[in-house]
């Protein structure tokens, strides 16, 4: 029998907060899986949401519901929400509610370099990556990389705004269009894959690791799978299991994906990405129902915990 | 003692350099242009084609904060790289977005004028009864301003809303306190402030303002929020002692001028009291001439000659 339909509902209530780009297929899904294990589930894009500051402090507000009441939030952004994301993040991590990702992670991970910057640091393999603001001074940048190398908007996602430059009179005509939009980029040293156009996708779930192949359409170098290609489940090695769990816990975060690809036979991160897509055409619902459980077993956890610290202070009164 | 002043434009960086060279310390200004920032296998790098950054013992940055995404990656750097600066990491996201500048503050127990945000342009009418008129109502696109406009009543808001014409990425609605702005300049521990009124009238430029000393309530509100937002150095616009501004550039001239002060030596003060605190950095070179120093007083000093 599916254990999936006679599980028990939790009292829990769960809040989703989707981008404005959010995904429908992907809300929906999200949804439905939390009905089947949550008391109560809500679901709205952020621009639905009212911030509201004053001398009572923080509140996120939905038709004149609290939404900082809620046992968990997933706030599931990209960087086309910033200018309420970051406030709505912050009020959430001031609240009591569970959240499996936080403030300074959807800032690092919406910034390619910044990524790159925050995982060397602690030895994470990654790929060689500058950052300038004025095109004039990117000599420096680009004796670094080395032709041909990567140009990315810096909050691109989803293979959006990824050039791969491969000379100098190339690069003068994209800068000059970048500078002209006022746009930062972040150059990075182009990794010629083993099985070009291969990469891996590694979902953080707690501890829990589950690993994808990516492989991309055929005559496109990037393999995100909006762009079309196709993914696979994999079993992942010791080494893209390190990797990936210490990526997560560099950005203190329960959920993420960690894409890599392979150099030189060493497994180097891409990215990190602060919400993914659960690839349902290839993995169905399996991803969006290891990530309901994770929820669960964390807010499950968090209550006991407040329950014994409730009892062990009405016994010491 | 070094100090790296990094700004956009010389004529900024200046005044700080030469107080800072008039009190002994070694500093030198590099344009931000120049900088390119490296990020390669454990080892994170700023560089610039004639400067070494990690020579020095602290950076005084200014600059604007719609930089802020170049800006936060190199402070961070430089926090990591334990060197003093005047702005902490995630100061610029703070200074760069008004709805979470004032979630922030009011985290932080700042006293702020209510306010509220929104994505959505059928959210307004419903938002706009939370709050009592008159109010400030403002668009943005991206994290800037798109249009800002003070509304009395229903129909002004009406026309508020009808005036947006572009898809917008969120709005702002705050209660209108109805008095003069209070500009301040914090350094450190140290208050400088400028009322904004000229003759009983309130006034928008701030050269038009006049010399204000500060209550001990707005010195507290203007330190506070400056902390509250990672910064050491800032100007704070407050409102009846509530903060309304919070902005990592400091405009030296104007409060030089009318609060016949020297910013910049006070700038330079509170580097020299800094770095003290922290301890001086020493280079390869000052190692260098120390083991020198002391070869010279033992027999290998004339190879040394």
């Amino acid at each position: 029998m599916n254990n999936k339909v006679i599980q028990k509902k939790e009292k829990i209530s769960f809040l989703i907060i989707g981008s404005k780009r959010f995904k429908k297929s992907t809300a929906k899904a999200m949804v439905e899986e939390a009905k089947k294990t949550f008391e109560h589930v809500l679901f709205i894009t952020i621009d639905k949401i009212q911030i509201q500051t004053s001398d009572s402090g923080v509140g996120l507000f939905y038709k004149g519901r609290n939404l900082l009441s809620y046992d968990a939030i997933y706030p599931r952004l990209s960087s086309s929400d910033f200018l309420l994301g970051e406030a709505v993040i912050k009020a959430i991590e001031q609240s009591a509610a569970y959240s499996p990702v936080n403030l300074k992670a959807y800032q690092i991970t919406n910034h390619k370099f910044y990524t790159a910057q925050k995982l060397s640091n602690v030895g994470i393999p990654g790929v060689l990556s500058t950052l300038f603001i004025s095109p004039k001074f990117s000599k420096l940048a680009v004796k670094e990389t080395g032709f041909p190398f990567v140009m990315k908007l810096i909050s691109g996602f989803a293979g959006k705004g990824v050039v791969l430059v491969r000379d100098p009179s190339q690069m003068n005509s994209i800068l000059d269009a970048v500078h002209l939009f006022e746009e930062f980029i972040c150059t990075q040293q182009f990794v010629k894959s083993k099985k070009p156009g291969t990469d891996v996708r590694c979902y953080i779930i707690g501890n829990y690791v589950l690993a994808v192949k990516r492989i991309s359409a055929k005559g496109d170098w990037r393999s995100n799978l909006s762009r079309g290609g196709s993914a696979k489940l994999i079993n992942p090695s010791q080494e893209m299991l390190d990797i990936a769990q210490k990526s997560a816990k560099v950005l203190g975060v329960d959920l993420c994906a960690v894409d890599m690809m392979d150099k030189n036979g060493k497994w180097v991160v891409i990215e990190v990405n602060f919400m993914p897509g659960p690839f349902m055409k290839y993995l169905g619902d399996m991803v969006v129902h290891e990530w309901i459980q994770f929820i669960k077993r964390k807010v499950l956890l968090k209550k006991k915990k407040e329950l014994r610290k409730e009892k062990k202070a009405e016994k010491k009164i | 003692m070094r100090v790296l002043v990094l700004a956009e434009k010389e004529n900024v960086a200046k005044p700080f350099v030469d107080a800072m060279k008039r009190k002994g310390v070694k500093a030198s200004y590099l344009q931000l242009l120049k900088i390119n920032l490296v990020s390669k296998h454990k080892n994170v790098q700023i560089k610039a084609l004639e400067e070494n950054i990690p020579k020095y013992d602290a950076v005084f940055l200014q600059a604007r904060t719609d930089l802020a995404p170049f800006i936060e990656p190199l402070i961070d750097i430089l926090y990591e790289q334990k060197i003093f600066c005047n702005a902490k990491p995630g100061s610029y996201y703070i200074a760069v977005n008004e709805p979470y500048r004032f979630v922030n503050l009011s985290s932080n127990n700042i006293k702020t004028p209510k306010t509220l945000s929104t994505g959505s342009i059928k959210n307004i009418e419903r938002v706009s009864k939370k709050i009592s008129y008159p109010l400030i109502a403002k668009s943005f696109i991206g994290k800037n301003v798109q249009q800002s406009m003070l509304v009395n009543n229903d129909n002004e808001l009406n026309n508020f809303v009808k005036s947006i014409k572009t898809k917008v990425d969120g709005f702002v609605l705050r209660e209108f306190i109805d008095d003069c702005v209070v500009s301040c300049v914090v350094i450190g521990r140290k208050v400088f402030a400028i009322d904004r009124r000229n003759n009983n009238k309130c006034v928008l430029e701030l050269e038009k303002g006049r010399f204000y000393n500060p209550k001990e309530e707005e010195k507290e509100n203007a330190l506070n929020a400056t902390r509250a937002c990672g910064l050491e150095i800032a100007r704070v616009d407050l409102v009846k002692g509530r903060v309304i501004a919070v902005e990592p550039e400091i405009p030296i001239d104007v409060f030089n001028k009318i609060c016949s002060e020297n910013l910049e030596e006070h700038v330079a003060n509170f580097f020299i009291d800094k770095i003290n605190e922290i301890g001086v950095k020493k280079t390869v070179g000052d190692d260098l001439i120390e083991i020198a120093n002391k070869l010279s007083k033992t027999m290998f000093s004339r190879f040394l000659k």
